[in-house]
């Protein structure tokens, strides 16, 4: 009989797990993957956002409180759960702490993402080398770990969750526990829940992470009356290189290019202005972009001039001579794009290019004018990569207190389910993204639902 | 057991792996291998070369790759690397036929080995000053009733001299081919650098957080660092110990074997047990460890040179203890054909990539304050 199963296999699920155990509980870990592929989307991260009032080893200069909580309120445009979101903030500076001191390591920040280097905490060797040194925390302390254990419901009466019904290599089993803590994170692998919530556009998604995430937790519990948080088609995605895999492309995918050129769907027609702000902040939102053209997909142009520009990506560009080629290359309409990209060069005002700045470089008279960035497409060879939205985590989840504890719809707090991770994080993100956000409202309740459910 | 690829296939996995990482970077900090892929865009056969003989084998990039096995791009870098380090070292083998004997390592080393012991063993039974080998021989000059000193010193010092040559040689190859030059060994900070890398084996330490590296598993030890150095300045103090006793031979005319409390024998002594234990700890790692991050059809080459090294300090060690009663002949034999056969494979063993790390480690002082 163990105290607490913990539900997952990642950050949030560790956290929790590790906490749970420290306080004297009995805790079973039940991870739906198998040990190769285990650690949830916490493998593909690689940072966690940490409010600091002073330089530490890994961080510069200091990060407040009220900044990180500010830097929150504009992404998410204010949907947010003010008490969770400052407890999470509150906390991220001892959490940090208090993983360093369990044996996991940070560094500082990697290249290409220096202005990241105040705000986010780097994982030693990235998010999967983290997830190595929980999983062996956990084993010291005695955690018992199974893995190709997927829960697919929870017993719930009465507020309580009497027994989890887990699909295992040698069939379904029932495990029961004092208390329960799920973090399983959000439901993006589950194509056919993405298709009811994004709509037939799903069907040319690819998922960024694990290919665990069905949300088969989430949705027995949200079959039973729990109560819900955050709108099924919020979520997280960017654009891809169209040639990603289906699954756990991760990081390599981006392409980080798109200011530097211009983007045209398969209609050789340009629908956004390319160069609006810097690419960090606004990578985000070309997910959603690339969603709303027909099939899903969008290519991005450069030429010669801008190849050095951008973080190399992990396929090699189509790449010709002449604009016809490259639309063959594409599989583009030829005449469109080569119109689309005179009528572009056409309206390119003279300007001094600095990639650093939001310079003057832009274009007037365009149905879709680009603001900065934009010189000519004129210097072969030019440069060409499909775009897909690539979807990395979603925001529908279940509703929690600051004790992690999560409730029904009517109200009642459940006596012995806690929530952490990407299943809670709708409470804070209501919509947007601000990086490393995720790993430390994961880390903070993981932390906070091993100590109450150790205590149930 | 995966498919063996050809060189060009190995080389084309690892130029497809270095783009995979220059897109990632998550493992920046682990070693220096990574902050020195984020120089290039593209990468020629010289500069994999170099990486591969930058890199230290630690394999946290391995489990620490979101990208490895299963992963469809099937990252494995500590494995890919390794067979472009033991393909270099057959293309900067001197003379360049001899390249070949790296793939055939195990058995090249074997060979070697017995041949050695044959002709130690035939010119101890030819040329020993008695009718038995098992003749207790005390005082001065005791060794040399067995074997010749002109032939043991003659012998030692050819073998010697066409090691410096094989070692200047490949050296020098691989320096040229990686795009550098002659006159930049003239920089004494590279030098400076390259020297405390060595001698501290920092990469193999975890880097700045000094928590060790995955040799075994995912987690994290020194142990590796520390067998390693225990062989390595084992291994420094019998040079030592050789080099003192060359001196009292031809510089004061003080003939072997000396006291137990001569500076040649204490050296001697304390760096042979520790080669012992460092050889046996270096071992043991090998035999434990996750199998999938090691190139596994190069490994006869490791436990060949390591058991080579072995042999050499435990008879040597076992000669010490016997060299006053009638075993003293055999164990003299067999010292000398396992030191003999040592010197001879030297340039086609396993102990090259101490040579070409150290090069990659010269070039890496050279960029990476650029």
């Amino acid at each position: 009989m163990y105290d607490v199963i913990v539900i997952g296999g990642g950050n949030a699920a560790l956290c929790a797990a590790i906490s749970a155990a420290e306080e004297g509980a009995r805790v079973l870990v039940l991870e739906s993957s198998p040990r190769l592929w285990r650690g949830g989307n916490s493998q593909h991260t690689r940072n966690m956002r940490v409010a600091h009032p002073a330089p530490t080893r890994c961080l510069t200069e200091s990060y407040s409180v009220e900044e990180f909580y500010e830097d929150l309120l504009k992404v998410t445009k204010g949907e947010t759960n003010e008490e969770l979101a400052k407890l999470a903030i509150g906390q991220s500076e001892t959490m940090y702490h208090w993983l360093e001191e369990r044996g996991m390591f940070f560094q500082k920040s990697i290249s290409g993402t220096l202005s990241l280097s105040r705000t986010n905490a780097f994982f030693y060797g990235g998010g999967k080398t983290l997830v190595n040194c929980e999983f062996q925390k956990a084993e010291d302390l005695g955690i018992t770990i199974l893995y190709d254990h997927e829960v697919e419901w929870l017993n719930i009466k009465n507020e309580r969750v009497e027994s989890l019904i887990v699909n295992t290599p040698k069939g379904k089993k029932e495990f029961k526990a004092k208390a329960i803590i799920a973090a399983s994170g959000g439901f993006e692998s589950n194509r056919e829940w993405l298709r009811e919530a994004w709509g037939e556009q799903a069907k040319n998604f690819l998922i960024r992470g694990t290919r665990f995430n069905e949300g088969k937790v989430l949705k027995s519990m949200l079959n039973q009356n729990v109560q819900a948080v955050g709108k099924p088609e919020q979520g997280h995605a960017v654009a891809v290189d169209g040639r990603a895999p289906l699954y756990d492309g991760g990081i390599v995918t981006r392409l980080d290019c798109v200011p530097f050129g211009i983007v045209v769907n398969k209609n050789s027609q340009r629908f956004y202005n390319e160069g609006e702000d810097f690419w960090p902040k606004r990578y985000a939102i070309w997910g959603r972009l690339v969603s709303s053209q027909p099939d899903q997909m969008g290519n991005v142009i450069i030429d010669s001039k801008s190849f050095n520009l951008f973080m190399p990506s992990v396929f090699a560009p189509c790449k010709a001579d002449t604009l016809e080629e490259l639309a063959g290359l594409l599989d583009i309409p030829a005449k469109e794009f080569i119109e689309t990209v005179n009528e572009f060069n056409a309206h390119v005002q003279e300007g001094t290019f600095n990639p650093d700045t939001l310079d003057n470089c832009c274009t007037q008279g365009l149905a879709v004018n680009k603001t900065h960035w934009a010189r000519k497409i004129d210097t072969p060879p030019f440069y060409g990569y499909t775009l897909r939205p690539g979807i990395t985590f979603t925001y529908l989840g279940v509703k929690i207190d600051k004790d992690a504890r999560v409730y029904m719809d009517n109200g009642e707090p459940m006596k012995n389910l806690f929530a952490t991770g990407e299943i809670v994080a709708g409470n804070i993100l209501g919509q947007g993204y601000l990086a490393g956000t995720g790993m430390t409202i994961g880390a903070v309740f993981g932390r906070i639902a091993g100590k109450g459910a150790a205590h149930v | 057991m995966s498919k063996i690829l050809s060189l060009q296939e190995n080389m084309q996995v690892a130029r497809r792996a270095m783009e995979i990482c220059n897109a990632c970077r998550y493992c920046e900090s682990l070693c220096p291998v990574f902050p020195e892929i984020t120089r290039f865009r593209t990468f020629s056969d010289h500069d994999l070369n170099y990486f591969a003989n930058l890199c230290h084998n630690c394999k946290g990039c391995f489990h620490g790759c979101q990208y490895a096995p299963p992963h469809e791009f099937d990252l494995n870098i500590p494995k890919t690397l390794s067979e472009i380090r033991v393909e270099s070292y057959s293309q900067y083998a001197f003379p360049s036929a001899f390249g070949k004997l790296f793939f055939k390592n195990g058995t090249l080393v074997s060979i070697i080995m017995a041949i050695s012991l044959a002709l130690v063993f035939i010119a101890g039974i030819l040329l020993n000053n008695a009718d038995s080998l098992f003749t207790a021989y005390s005082g001065v000059g005791s060794f040399y009733h067995v074997i010749p000193i002109k032939l043991m010193s003659g012998v030692s010092m050819l073998v010697c001299a066409y090691v410096a040559l094989a070692f200047f040689m490949g050296f020098k190859k691989f320096w040229l081919e990686s795009g550098e030059k002659m006159s930049d060994l003239t920089n004494g900070s590279l030098w400076k650098s390259a020297l405390s890398d060595m001698f501290t084996l920092r990469h193999l330490g975890g880097g700045d957080e000094g928590h060790g590296c995955t040799h075994v598993d995912d987690r994290y030890s020194q142990s590796r660092k520390w067998f390693h150095h225990t062989t390595f300045y084992g291994f420094a103090m019998t040079i030592i110990s050789t080099t003192i006793a060359a001196i009292y031979h031809y510089g004061f005319g003080w003939h072997a074997p000396y006291d137990m409390t001569s500076l040649p024998v204490i050296f001697g002594t304390i760096g042979g047990i520790m080669i012992v234990i460092g050889t046996i700890g270096l071992s043991v790692i090998k035999i434990k460890m996750d199998p999938v991050p090691v190139a596994q059809q190069f490994l006869g080459m490791e436990y060949s040179f390591i058991t080579l090294l072995f042999l050499v300090s435990f008879t040597g060690l076992a000669l010490l203890l016997l060299r006053d009663g009638i075993y003293m002949p055999l164990f003299l034999c067999l010292h000398l054909g396992f030191v003999l056969a040592f010197f001879l494979v030297l340039p086609y063993s396993k102990f090259v990539h101490a040579l070409y790390r150290f090069g990659a480690l010269l070039k890496y002082a050279k960029y990476k304050e650029r």
